[in-house]
């Protein structure tokens, strides 16, 4: 018989399996981002929104293992999660999404603003309910999924009181949209053999991988010049560092344009990669430059 | 940030734009180029990439839009309000206080403006604290 202690550990391991974790914690980096981005410096809000957001994407993202279960065990990249392999009860991934995503809302509400709760509650809502069930029949779903992945920097730039309607939030949002979408198009394209099945409809059913490969262009050069225009407001930050968000943005729409136009057949992993690595970047330099200026 | 950047912003706004209908043109040429391609399933095709290339573009109308609405609406309405209560004393020059100095500007007779011809461009340049021509 399993040890209580072992046994625990691994009921750990399958619910952190359940929350997708690493990808919350991106989501919560973004939100810590958005609110030195706004303050432009670290606070202890700084602290609760970003494990407030984290907390609330862990339940968004439990409740999405939930909610696609039947649809997760009909693809490859998929058909082993905890979930689909009964591993794990549907009430254990029911009840834990509700206690993260309330502990979430919670947190914004007590410890950052009304404004950061209303902002979560309106990220949970448009990602579980509008875009879960939306892109089971329309490849236009991945338009509201965009704008889920755009709210947690907005959370955190509302939990430290910056204004709504300003440039800055505008750009968090276009930054973080216009990135999601060539994201998602990589995922498509890098397990084509799950997507071209027809599970749900996407835009690999109805254009080939050539025609999908050009659409990738003009998103590209649409993040890369949002990166530029961030270095515009960023007066305070030294040149140095605002020159290497340019170039970092020069180099994506590089890369890009050799892999897309150039080679016959991309390396869709060194893409997506190379993307997550230089949205990444890009936030540490922001956040630096404030933190700079601040100092 | 200061709120003069919003003119700046403005700018890099426009070359954005300018950039992004120029990459757009071209893959939308490109996919124009390959249209006699028959059938219905094709035009469909067609007409998805089209407007999956252009999206990013409609992206940036709508916040480019969104924010000058926002922002000459928002700015204009607490302008005139702070003027209305006698409150003109602003740290640094705000792209608010420029459409305000511009309004000023439009409404003054020649005489008040004696002498500061380029009253808006010193502004500008100098981005001294704005207060109205008589003033100076």
């Amino acid at each position: 018989m399993k040890h209580p202690l072992l046994a625990l550990v691994a009921r750990l391991r399958l619910s952190v399996e359940i929350a997708k974790v690493p990808l919350c914690l991106l989501v919560g980096i973004s939100a810590l981002f958005g609110n030195i981005f706004a303050a432009g410096k670290v606070e202890a809000g700084a602290y609760y929104t970003f494990a407030s957001v984290f907390m609330l994407a862990c339940g968004g993202a439990s409740l999405n293992s939930w909610q696609e279960r039947f649809d997760d065990s009909l693809m490859v990249r998929t058909r082993k999660r905890p979930l689909v392999l009964g591993s794990v009860s549907t009430a254990h991934g029911l009840l834990q999404s509700a206690l993260l995503v309330t502990a979430g809302l919670a947190g914004l509400l007590m410890l950052a603003n009304s404004q950061a709760f209303w902002a979560g509650l309106i990220g949970i809502t448009s990602y579980n309910v509008i875009y879960t069930r939306l892109k089971a029949f329309s490849l236009w779903a991945i338009l509201p999924g965009a704008f889920c992945g755009a709210i947690p920097p907005c959370i955190g730039w509302l939990a430290a009181d910056g204004k709504v309607f300003s440039s800055g939030l505008s750009l968090l949002m276009a930054l973080l949209f216009f990135w999601q979408i060539p994201h998602f198009l990589l995922i498509i394209l890098r397990y084509q053999h799950d997507y071209a099945s027809g599970i749900a409809p996407n835009l690999l059913n109805r254009l080939s991988e050539r025609r999908l490969q050009r659409i990738f262009l003009p998103w590209i050069t649409a993040l890369a010049l949002t990166m530029i225009t961030f270095t515009v407001l960023l007066t305070e930050t030294g040149v140095a560092l605002r020159s290497c968000m340019v170039v970092n943005a020069a180099l994506l729409v590089a890369v890009f344009g050799q892999q897309l136009l150039l080679k016959p057949h991309p390396d869709y992993n060194i893409l997506f990669h190379l993307m997550n690595i230089s949205l990444l970047l890009f936030m540490i330099g922001v956040a630096a430059g404030r933190l700079w200026a601040g100092a | 940030m200061k709120e003069d950047l919003s003119r700046d912003f403005g700018f890099v706004l426009a070359v954005f734009f300018a950039l992004l209908v120029c990459v757009s043109a071209a893959m939308t040429l490109n996919v124009l180029r390959r249209r006699s391609e028959a059938g219905r399933e094709v035009l469909e095709g067609w007409l998805l990439e089209v407007v999956w290339i252009n999206m990013p573009l409609f992206v940036v109308i709508v916040l480019a839009l969104g924010w000058l609405i926002f922002r000459t609406e928002l700015g204009f309405a607490a302008t005139t309000s702070s003027i209305s209560a006698g409150d003109n004393d602003r740290p640094y020059f705000s792209s608010t206080a420029i459409l305000t100095a511009s309004r000023w500007h439009d409404t003054l007779s020649d005489t008040q403006t004696q002498g500061s011809d380029n009253y808006h461009l010193r502004y500008l340049v100098t981005g001294r604290r704005l207060l109205p021509p008589n003033r100076e």
